[in-house]
């Protein structure tokens, strides 16, 4: 049997054997097939260890299939019917709802205000409990005639922003303001307007996005196509409209009627509908940058040589562009329009958006696109999507044409942000010529200063992709072994799982050594993780943990994971509770919030975006409409 | 993709996946633990199971393999905490059924070194292997079912390739000796280390 050591790197005999097994699986590269036929020609052993592989398949599948008793669906039936009976004796009432929600009972009808992604007020900001004030009050009742039902449950003021398909085909990307939320239990019908009645579209689409993030403190927002190797992906930047969040300098006048957004008091016409058709009157008193359906957000710039003679990501301008943005700007922000009033109370007109392809023909790859705290930054980190080489990190710096790669290894991820530099992660092997030196690896991470480049490594630190809380105390990350991945020519998540652990230790700014790290997704059997998404909310006291299905990584489940401030540890009687809710990739979190999208067909209907939001105690949820069939929401980041 | 929520579709959902799947998960079940009759009461036990779980299930097209990744575990359980070492030969004999003297027969000429040679491999490696090999499937499924990644379910089918490959082959060295050695004691007259005497 082959046997190695975990860091021996594999010989030509084991590659030969290893890629004999695989190609019985899959098909091997051009270059792979080519290395194994040469190799195979020449190492007689080899050739019949792979002839043996094949031979031993044929004799597996020749096996006589055992044929089940004839009675083994009476002996299941009945141990059902005991399984039915068991439940059925159990004791009655109880509701599959979480404590917290059942707890809620107290319906809602107002919506107005939710933020999530660029859109989170401070924290320390106290909501309005004037939920009938007509000033919030959006949506089909314009007169405050909705019925009110039962007291709504108040929630710090916000927006939460997604994407959906608009009558006109375009897609538009949508805000809406909530103050307040639904009981769980409260029929969503009755009781809560969908969010779509009080959205506004800030920008529109013509292709749909992977995902969208809105920068915090400039009215853009970065549009991603992840990209496959097939069809390479881009990063594009757009204009929005400006919607009214005052984050930059919060003040008195952030209240929920002022400001859960600075927008002047909406009127029940101000809202888009649903499928964000604007008012036919309307004017478009905004000046968003427009263009023809072909600007948008579809650059196409092609691939050039890198110095190795290896493809490398094309960072440029789309050509589609119009000279005003695709020139680079002197000054930030004036890359892109950036209305300086408060959103109009009107509609804007449907305007498709510009874009600025910052990055093209590319494959999206580690943690998805972050701005900086301060919005002056977008990174990310990318490989050519028809080149040799894996992935580096990358950085936009506003007011700059093109990204520019921070990294040149080729196999370095981006994880987030943190103290003004960004963390990013590789594993400890070489890569030579776009293949790693040993197909097993740990993982290492290191911080980058995103002006210079200048790399700092977190020594000691071995952990894959981690992202730290707001205060610097604590960050959660992958802890495991890393395997190499020739198609993605990057290094993957082996074996591990996710943890909790102590950050100030390994960032060195404490002297303390590091806590016992603690899984995060404790008493999660099936936690497979191959993919995930890892947020926290502003204090630090909540993380959101999307972990994709294994089968169909466009899928996954959604849970928010209450740490001890103190420990470090996992709190698992804390509320609100949110524990493996199947939802869409690419979620958002808040202070007090966290919304996500449900797939089409989830439940058996349209997809949806939910925006689940608490004050203490209490704590309720409301949803849009349900989009059409075979279209899905994108929650903004 | 629809997920089954109310109790009267987990009903309908247990029946269906039976009817659908209990064959191929019971003839799984049969060649990790090598006992049909204690394969009949883990296929049961893997049902109730799915019937517990079924609103974990996010999508309709993949419950055979997340039905393969619970009777896996019912497997790996099962072997874990009874420690079964002994072997029974894998004739497709079965609770309630005879297995036909063809098949029998071809049981025993198919399976016999093969396995032995399976029962000696890691279990995780003969669960991949049947997995991929026999049962069909796919690199996710593999790896959902396993409860790996999917570059550690091709690692590990990797691995069981190759374990399996020696294992058989000292299985037919081991056949070859015996042959040898029954067909000298044939021409010397003495019994065999079969015991047989022509």
């Amino acid at each position: 049997m082959m046997s190695r050591r975990h860091n021996d790197p594999q010989t030509p005999h084991e590659r030969a054997r290893t890629l004999g097994s695989d190609r019985l699986d899959m098909a091997l590269t051009v270059d792979d097939v080519a290395w194994l036929e040469r190799h195979l020609a020449t190492c007689p052993d080899c050739s019949a260890v792979v002839e043996a592989y094949a031979r031993d398949r044929r004799l597996l599948r020749s096996m006589p299939a055992p044929e089940a008793p004839r009675d083994l669906w009476a002996r299941t039936s009945v141990a059902l019917d005991r399984e039915r009976g068991r439940r059925a004796s159990a004791p009655a009432g109880r509701s599959r709802l979480p404590r917290w929600e059942a707890a809620a009972g107290i319906v809602a009808i107002l919506v107005v205000g939710v933020i999530v992604g660029r859109t989170l007020l401070p924290s320390g900001e106290t909501p309005s409990t004037g939920l009938a004030s007509p000033a919030v009050t959006l949506g089909p009742a314009p007169t405050g005639s909705a019925p009110v039902e039962a007291t709504p449950i108040a929630v710090p003021p916000g927006q939460v922003a997604w994407v959906g398909r608009s009558s006109d085909g375009t897609y538009s990307v949508n805000v809406a303001n909530v103050v307040a939320v639904c009981a769980q239990d409260s029929a969503p019908s009755s009781d809560c307007a969908p969010l779509d009645s009080t959205a506004q579209r800030i920008t529109s689409l013509k292709e749909r996005p992977d995902s969208v993030v809105l920068a915090p403190t400039v009215d853009q927002a970065a549009v991603v196509d992840t990209g496959t190797p097939a069809s390479g992906g881009s990063i594009s930047i757009v204009p929005v409209t400006h919607h009214g969040v005052a984050t930059a300098s919060p003040g008195p006048d952030a209240s929920p009627t002022a400001g859960g957004s600075t927008a002047p008091s909406p009127s029940p016409t101000v809202a888009a509908s649903p499928e964000g058709s604007p008012t036919p009157s309307a004017p478009s008193p905004t000046p968003v940058a427009s263009a023809g359906p072909s600007d948008v957000a579809s650059p196409s710039a092609p691939a050039s040589a890198g110095p190795s003679g290896t493809a490398v990501p094309s960072a440029s301008a789309s050509p589609d562009a119009t000279p005003g943005v695709s020139a680079p700007p002197s000054a930030t922000p004036s890359v892109l329009p950036t209305p300086s009033t408060a959103i109009p109370s009107e509609t804007p007109a449907p305007t498709l958006a510009q874009a600025l392809a910052i990055i093209s023909d590319v494959v999206i790859v580690g943690a998805a696109p972050i701005y900086s705290p301060d919005g002056e930054w977008l990174a990310f980190s990318a490989r050519p999507a028809h080149g040799q080489t894996g992935p580096d990190v990358y950085v936009w710096h506003l007011g700059d044409a093109t990204a520019r790669p921070l990294t040149r290894d080729h196999g370095s991820v981006f994880s987030g942000w943190h103290d003004g530099r960004i963390l990013a992660s590789r594993g400890q092997a070489a890569i030579v010529d776009g293949v790693a030196t040993d197909p097993m690896a740990r993982p290492t991470s290191f911080l980058l200063d995103p002006a210079s480049g200048k790399e700092r490594p977190l020594e000691g630190f071995h952990g894959w992709r981690p992202v730290v809380d707001p205060s610097g105390t604590w960050v959660v990350y992958w802890r495991g072994s890393l395997a190499w991945n020739a198609e993605a020519r990057t290094f993957v998540p082996d074996d591990g799982t996710l943890v909790v652990d102590r950050w100030a230790a390994w960032d060195g700014s404490d002297p303390a050594p590091p806590s016992d790290p603690q899984p995060l997704l404790a008493g999660r059997p099936d936690a497979v993780v191959h993919d995930w998404d890892v947020r926290w909310d502003p204090t630090g006291r909540f993380v959101g943990a999307w972990i994709a299905d294994p089968l169909m990584p466009t899928l996954g489940r959604l849970s928010l994971v209450a740490i001890d401030r103190a420990t470090g540890r996992v709190d698992p009687d804390a509320k609100p509770a949110l524990k493996n809710v199947p939802s869409r990739p690419g979620f958002a979190i808040g202070d007090g919030r966290i919304a996500w999208a449900t797939a089409d067909g989830q439940d058996g209907e349209g997809s949806r975006l939910t925006v689940l939001a608490w004050k203490g105690p209490d704590a309720g949820r409301i949803r849009t409409e349900a989009a059409g069939p075979n279209e899905d929401i994108v929650v903004v980041r | 993709m629809t997920t089954v929520s109310s109790r009267t579709d987990a009903d309908a959902f247990i029946e269906d996946l039976f009817s659908r799947h209990h064959n191929e998960i019971y003839a799984y079940l049969v060649r990790m633990v090598r006992d049909s009759e204690l394969a009949a009461d883990l296929t049961q036990d893997a049902f109730i199971k799915a019937y517990r779980a079924h609103d974990t299930l996010l999508e309709p097209t993949h419950a055979r393999a997340w039905l393969y990744q619970i009777a896996h575990r019912v497997a790996l359980d099962e072997i874990r905490h009874r420690k079964i070492v002994r072997f029974l030969p894998w004739t497709g004999e079965s609770y309630g059924s005879s297995p036909s003297a063809e098949r029998l027969a071809m049981a025993g000429r198919l399976s016999g070194p093969m396995a032995r040679a399976l029962e000696k491999i890691p279990e995780r490696q003969r669960a991949a292997l049947l997995l991929a090999e026999v049962h069909d499937l796919t690199g996710l499924e593999l790896a959902a079912a396993l409860g790996v990644s999917h570059v550690a379910a091709r690692a590990l089918l990797t691995r069981a390739r190759e374990s399996l490959r020696q294992a058989l082959a000292a299985e037919e060295a081991f056949e070859a000796e015996r042959e040898a050695a029954a067909e000298r004691a044939r021409g010397s007259g003495t019994p065999g280390p079969s015991g047989t005497v022509r």
